[in-house]
């Protein structure tokens, strides 16, 4: 106020006065008698409700301004406990207005005794809340929505407030906990969820009572199990976070958790059978080495008896070299089975030598290199039986060179060996096969009868008997060879047409 | 959990016959205090909490078993069992007048009087019948229910009042006066306002006493007459009393009134 000196304000008529108050609160008054007729009414709820105080003065009961679901209330709980009490507050009320508008309200009452006690008067106070009331059913319907969504999720959610004591459960939290939310509400969180450390089961801290602490999101704790109410324990993932109000102060916490048990479970045997399949491959690979060795040293120690056996049968023959044809041929057998023998020895040694163990070469491996060391090794038989040996343009491969050569010489020297009538003419091919390549090695000899397509790669299958040369290892250590290294070798044969040998390795990148 | 702690059965006052006092739809116990004063000195009194009422033991609740009233006249016979060695006088509030018919029809033995106070046997209007209400009426009432439920958690007990200026009510009494939980509140309703027994009062043999009050919202004066012309050996008492609670608002009236028909018998 400017300029106005106390003296003049004093001056100035005070316009409140109980009455005009009474009539024109921001409020509703009405009183009425113990038995609900009407007495006194003011200005403010007569507007609201579009009567005069006539209409309302001559013999109304408050209840019948009431709807009728509002009457029952009044009638089974309001006026019962104003009653008892003399005291009655904030009950949601609707008035049926004149017009048949409804107005929504929250009332007050209070009653008033005589000097002996006896009640002589009702007085309620009756606030316009339409959208109070409003808000409030909004309100309810989105906390019915929360629970709702709440109780439908499949994650156990527990609220708390800021001192850690639980406000709210869901039914998935009390399905897993074994708490029901009305024994857990005001209990603290620590106290109704008790987390251990899976491996030692060692108390540890709720991450709410974490969270709430640090005012930060506590994120997933590893190898956490949940005691439940009734002593069952189960593993849990679980991660807690602050709640804040709009001015950012913690209100409380917030507790996620799930059962991952059953996954715990599937990864333990996941963990189990790995390692055992780890342990079943060392015993294999232990085998094996042991399997090599072994080869190896029989072979080896075959040998010198079997020289042996050779030498004094030369020697033999030598000395009756020249007695009676039939001991001459029994010691041509002899020494033809011996040397035999040896060369079995020997090839028996060869594939036992295939110790690869399948590692990739570190750098690629020129095929072409290595198809062309393979001729060179076969020349003489090449030359002998006018064999021409043609092939595709090779690519670089992740094979063991050594091994790859050996494969082709195998492969060529197999064609030339199972001729057919005419010379034998061999091309080397390859076909882009996605992660691999495919090579074939197709021929013009004899063919191999379906029946022994398979048994040719295994070790000293021979088809012909002893009648040619060969100890009948060759195919059986390309498939060893070509399987350490991820592949697959077969063949494709037509009788009197000719063969055609398929083996498959990896690209280079 | 027994029968007396599931009902929060209390026993006041003197006397060689039992009267059993049975509380209506929205309330407890409590209703009755100033009818007690007056009965126990020539009365035994037996007072009892609904399951869902008052600090009756709410985990006893089931759905299925109070889904009709005879659930509740059950209740009856079981407390009249426990408590009572003779025939009672049965005095029963709104509902609980239906309820106690229900048990009297079942177990005539047990009853020596009912008092049926505002008694409605059938609250929604039927062809010729006016109970006073329709379905809508009722969809309207748990409206209201839910509206004053606001904010009342499953287990917090809503206080409704405060106890400033009535220090003889300890605060306990007060927590727990008239509380009833919302979900039980909500079924209650349903089961009390949309029953129909009208075909049982016919079966009724025990001796009854109808109290009706003057402008009655929830029992209208029809009511009353249907009850009184469909029950055998009733006496119709219309009270000065105006509304629905005349053992509240008219205590004295009411007392008269029964004391007038038992002192007659």
């Amino acid at each position: 106020m400017t300029g106005d000196s106390p003296r003049e304000q004093a001056e100035l008529p005070l316009e409140e006065s109980a009455e005009d108050l009474y009539e024109n609160a921001p409020c509703g008054y009405l009183s009425t008698t113990i038995d609900g007729r009407i007495v006194k009414v003011n200005r403010t709820l007569l507007d609201w409700l579009g009567y005069e105080a006539k209409d309302l003065l001559g013999g109304t009961r408050f209840v019948d301004l009431l709807t009728v679901g509002g009457r029952i209330y009044f009638e089974t709980h309001f006026n019962l406990l104003l009653r008892i009490e003399q005291s009655v507050d904030e009950i949601a009320l609707d008035i049926i207005c004149k017009d048949g508008r409804i107005l929504p309200t929250l009332i007050n009452a209070r009653q008033k005794r005589d000097a002996t006690g006896e009640p002589v008067l009702n007085r309620f106070t009756i606030f316009n809340a339409s959208e109070r009331r409003k808000y409030e059913r909004d309100l309810v319907a989105a906390r019915d929505l929360l629970q709702t969504t709440l109780s439908s999720i499949g994650d156990g959610v527990v609220a708390t407030d800021s001192e850690g004591r639980i406000t709210f459960m869901n039914a998935e939290a009390e399905r897993l906990s074994g708490w029901q939310e009305n024994d857990a509400r005001g209990r603290p969180i620590e106290e109704v969820l008790i987390l251990q450390r899976e491996d030692n089961h060692e108390k540890i801290e709720n991450p709410v009572t974490h969270a709430l602490r640090v005012g930060k999101v506590v994120g997933l704790a590893n190898h956490t199990r949940l005691v439940g109410k009734d002593g069952r324990v189960i593993i849990v993932d679980d991660s807690a976070s602050p709640m804040r109000d709009s001015n950012g102060e913690v209100i409380g916490g917030v507790l996620v958790f799930r059962d991952v048990t059953e996954r715990r479970n599937i990864q333990r045997s996941l963990a189990e059978a790995q390692a055992r399949a780890q342990q079943m491959i060392e015993e294999l690979r232990r085998s094996n080495d042991d399997l090599s060795q072994f080869a190896a040293v029989a072979s080896h120690d075959l040998r010198s008896p079997l020289s042996n056996i050779i030498q004094f049968a030369q020697l033999l023959d030598r000395r009756y070299g020249d007695g009676a044809a039939e001991e001459k041929q029994l010691t041509g057998v002899l020494i033809a089975s011996a040397r035999r023998m040896g060369e079995l020895i020997e090839a028996l040694l060869r594939y036992a030598r295939v110790t690869s163990d399948g590692s990739i070469p570190s750098a690629p491996v020129d095929a072409n290199a290595q198809l062309a060391s393979a001729i060179q090794n076969l020349q003489s038989s090449i030359e002998k039986s006018h064999a021409v040996v043609t092939h595709d343009l090779l690519p670089s491969v992740l094979i063991d060179a050594t091994h790859l050569s050996q494969i082709f010489q195998n492969l060529i020297g197999n064609a030339i060996h199972y001729r057919g009538l005419e010379a034998p003419r061999i091309h080397i091919g390859v076909a882009d096969r996605g992660e691999m390549w495919l090579f074939s090695c197709a021929d013009n000899g004899s063919g191999i009868a379906p029946e022994y397509q398979l048994q040719i790669f295994e070790p000293f299958k021979r088809l012909h008997g002893t009648d040619r040369p060969g100890s009948g290892i060759g195919l059986a250590i390309c498939k060893k060879i070509v399987e350490r290294f991820r592949g697959r070798i077969w063949v494709e044969s037509e009788e009197g047409k000719g063969s055609t040998f398929f083996f498959t390795t990896l690209k280079a990148r | 959990m027994s029968v007396i702690q599931r009902h929060n059965i209390n026993i006041v006052g003197n006397g060689s016959k039992t009267m059993v006092l049975a509380h209506g739809f929205g309330c407890d116990q409590i209703m009755w205090r100033f009818l007690t004063p007056e009965f126990e000195k020539d009365y035994r009194i037996v007072l009892f909490d609904y399951v869902g009422a008052g600090k009756s033991d709410l985990s006893a609740y089931n759905r299925e078993k109070y889904a009709t009233l005879h659930g509740y006249a059950d209740d009856v016979l079981e407390i009249i069992d426990q408590t009572c060695d003779s025939p009672v006088i049965f005095v029963g509030h709104s509902v609980s007048s239906m309820i106690g018919v229900l048990a009297a029809i079942r177990k005539p033995g047990a009853f020596e009087n009912l008092i049926l106070v505002g008694p409605s046997p059938c609250y929604i209007n039927d062809g010729d019948y006016i109970g006073g209400f329709n379905r809508a009426d009722i969809d309207g009432l748990l409206q209201t229910l839910a509206d004053n439920h606001l904010g009342w958690s499953k287990a917090m007990a809503p206080i409704i009042m405060k106890n400033e200026d009535r220090p003889e009510l300890t605060a306990e009494l007060a927590e727990s006066f008239c509380r009833t939980d919302p979900e039980i509140a909500k079924q209650f309703a349903r089961v009390t306002f949309l029953s129909d027994n009208r075909a049982d009062l016919a079966t009724l043999t025990v001796p009854s006493l109808i109290l009706q009050c003057s402008q009655d919202s929830i029992a209208p004066d029809e009511v009353g007459d249907y009850v009184h012309h469909h029950v055998a050996q009733s006496t119709f008492v219309k009270m000065k009393a105006v509304g629905h609670c005349p053992h509240l608002s008219a205590p004295a009236e009411t007392v008269q009134s029964i004391k007038r028909y038992l002192s007659a018998l």
